[in-house]
């Protein structure tokens, strides 16, 4: 954009940021400078002006200015809703900001992150870093679909995009999305699957290339109470069963941290470990072959048991 | 990362914006520094700066013009009050820092009772500031990684050693030994750490999920530099058979998530470092998978899975 439209812009935010009244269209063409031409080339100038500063997320107010005498409209823009106010903020609160927004470094939301820091940084509040415990938090979706899919669900529209199926096919979903949210270094969409009329979760390094915004704001209707985390926790990840297995002595660490060791020999520790999903509990403990035999709940032994005996045939 | 939005030009007006109030608390800051912060070349932030100096309030004399001064390579403002407020956060900038901020609050290194209060705090103001769409419909769960990481990023900088304790997958042992962390990486989802390990004497990549412990040693200072880095592991090439499963294969194996035209079985060819690893990741699909080739890996299988059914059995 050249320099001399930014300059208008820049004036015209000036100008009606300063004012304590609303100005009207006639005192901002004969004050603020950039507005010439033809009275019909300004009237288009300061209605695109005006679209491409709210464009950028300020506010300008319109009012009557003398509503009994003429209505020619009057703008300003208030300085409440043009600067940010995040009320005071002490050295911890500015360093605990900044941490936050450092984690995207490399990320997704790394630019708006990056922005968000500068913003900070300009309210001139010295960070207190030596408050705080050493940490450096990270925050690692990289995914390309992860900002239009924040926005997909804060404007509730439907998207569509292809989805990795488990033999690696390519299935074409449309989907109201409700939510997204990361368990165990994954991120996950919640969405309502308009043809499976169902609600789904999809691991989101499993969708294919670019998501498609496809319908108008607001196209869905969502449960205000509804929690992303709360609804993957009791989905996905809730344990709702105990086995009873023993895990040879010094083996089996990814299932270590879970389990309650209940007797332990030289050989083998007793062990009960709760779990949430059944099939991906056994890959879990087929990987571990002989260093891990299930005692119970009896339907997770014969499974165990029956694809050992597939490994056997499959490898004759 | 592509951009949600076509670029309308109007980014630079958000810039000329943001950098007067950044102007305004950071007087006589260096111009290369300024670049720095606002990600731009020299030659746009001086035209940036130029662009600022022709603005004002209307009159637009020098006592109503912002004054800039940036030619001796020190940049200061004045005359600037109207703009030197910093602007309100956009729903993207907001939502970094509230997943930020979540993100820290799971931190399980972060045993501190007053510090999380504050966290709550600041996620409420900020939230305050957007409308509340999107709260609770995107979070952050645990991770949990951050002490590790800070105690390893403080000894990549300082170039001390650390002693970690590193659950290897391959192997699933727990063992310690010390490294000299170089740099951190990241891929699929997982953060890793290039480091020597004295333990092999080779140069590899940690996992920061898996160390289970980090202990910086200040005494030893690391003579190891990142152009030195080279593999010594061998890969070894493995012939798979896949009846089902094809994405937790190409998952498991780190192949490219590219979907697949094949309906039927396919065979592939995927390279590990780890011959006892693929054995077991093999395992873990159950029978859907059969390893074809190396013949002593498949034997190997068989009687790991033949072993396994004599527990059972017995």
């Amino acid at each position: 954009m050249a320099s001399r439209k930014n300059e208008r812009l820049i004036n015209l935010t000036i100008a009606l940021l300063a004012t304590k009244r609303y100005l009207t269209k006639s005192e901002i063409f004969r004050t603020i400078e950039g507005y010439e031409g033809s009275a019909e080339s300004k009237e288009r100038m300061f209605e695109r002006d005006k679209d491409d500063l709210r464009r950028i997320g300020i506010v300008i107010d319109v009012r009557g200015v003398d509503p009994g005498f003429e209505d020619e409209p009057g703008y300003r823009i208030h300085p409440e809703t043009y600067s940010l106010n995040l009320g005071e903020l002490n050295g911890v609160e500015v360093a605990l900001l900044s941490l936050a927004a450092e984690a995207w470094r490399g990320a997704a939301l790394s630019e708006p992150a990056q922005s968000a820091l500068v913003k900070l940084r300009s309210l001139g509040i010295a960070s207190d870093f030596d408050a705080l415990p050493n940490l450096a938090p990270r925050l690692n979706v990289t995914s390309p679909n992860f900002v239009p899919l924040t926005q997909a669900i804060a404007d509730r529209i439907t998207v569509t995009f292809g989805y990795l199926s488990a033999q690696m096919q390519e299935e074409a979903r449309t989907v109201n999305p409700y939510g997204l949210g990361s368990r165990q270094g994954h991120w996950y969409l919640v969405a309502f699957d308009k043809d499976r009329l169902d609600i789904r979760t999809f691991r989101l390094d499993r969708l294919v290339g670019n998501i498609a915004l496809v319908s108008k704001k607001n196209s869905f209707e969502t449960d205000p109470s509804f929690n992303v985390l709360t609804y993957l926790d009791s989905t996905l990840f809730e344990k709702r069963e105990v086995a009873q297995m023993s895990i040879r002595a010094g083996r089996g660490h990814a299932l270590r941290g879970d389990a309650r060791v209940i007797s332990a020999d030289d050989e083998f520790d007793l062990c009960e470990i709760s779990y949430s999903d059944e099939s991906s509990f056994v890959d879990t403990i087929l990987w571990h072959a002989d260093d891990v035999i299930v005692h119970s709940p009896d339907h997770l032994r014969k499974k165990v048991v029956l694809h050992l005996e597939a490994l056997v045939r499959a490898h004759e | 990362m592509n951009k949600p939005l076509p670029s309308s030009g109007l980014e630079r007006t958000e810039r000329l914006l943001n950098l007067v109030p950044y102007l305004a608390t950071h007087q006589g800051i260096a111009l290369d520094d300024l670049a720095r912060e606002f990600s731009v070349t020299i030659a746009q932030l001086t035209e940036d700066l130029t662009t600022l100096w022709m603005c004002g309030l209307p009159g637009y004399t020098p006592l109503e013009l912002m004054d800039l001064s940036f030619d001796t390579g020190v940049v200061t403002i004045s005359n600037a009050e109207t703009l030197a407020r910093p602007r309100v956060m956009n729903r993207d900038e907001i939502l970094a820092l509230v997943l930020g901020l979540e993100t820290l609050q799971e931190d399980t290194s972060l045993d501190h009772d007053q510090l999380t209060k504050t966290i709550s705090q600041l996620v409420s103001k900020l939230i305050n500031l957007v409308d509340a769409n999107v709260q609770a419909k995107v979070q952050v769960g645990t991770s949990a990684l951050s002490a590790e990481r800070a105690r390893l990023d403080a000894a990549i900088k300082a170039r001390h050693s650390v002693r970690i304790t590193y659950h290897s997958i391959s192997r699933d042992e727990v063992s310690e030994r010390v490294i000299h962390p170089l740099e951190f990486s990241s891929a699929r989802g997982f953060d890793y750490v290039l480091a020597y390990c004295e333990l092999t004497k080779t140069y590899r990549t940690f996992r920061l999920d898996r160390i289970v412990d980090a202990k910086p040693m200040v005494s030893i200072k690391t003579e190891h530099h990142r152009e030195s880095s080279t593999n010594d592991e061998q890969k070894l090439a493995v012939t798979l058979r896949v009846h089902s499963r094809m994405r937790d294969v190409a998952e498991g194996f780190n192949l490219d998530l590219v979907p697949s035209q094949a309906d039927q079985s396919q065979e592939l060819q995927v390279e590990t470092f780890s011959a006892d690893w693929a054995v077991r990741q093999i395992m873990s699909l159950g029978g859907e998978v059969g390893l074809k080739a190396p013949q002593e890996l498949r034997k190997l299988l068989q009687e790991r899975a033949l072993r396994a059914l004599r527990a059972y059995k017995a």
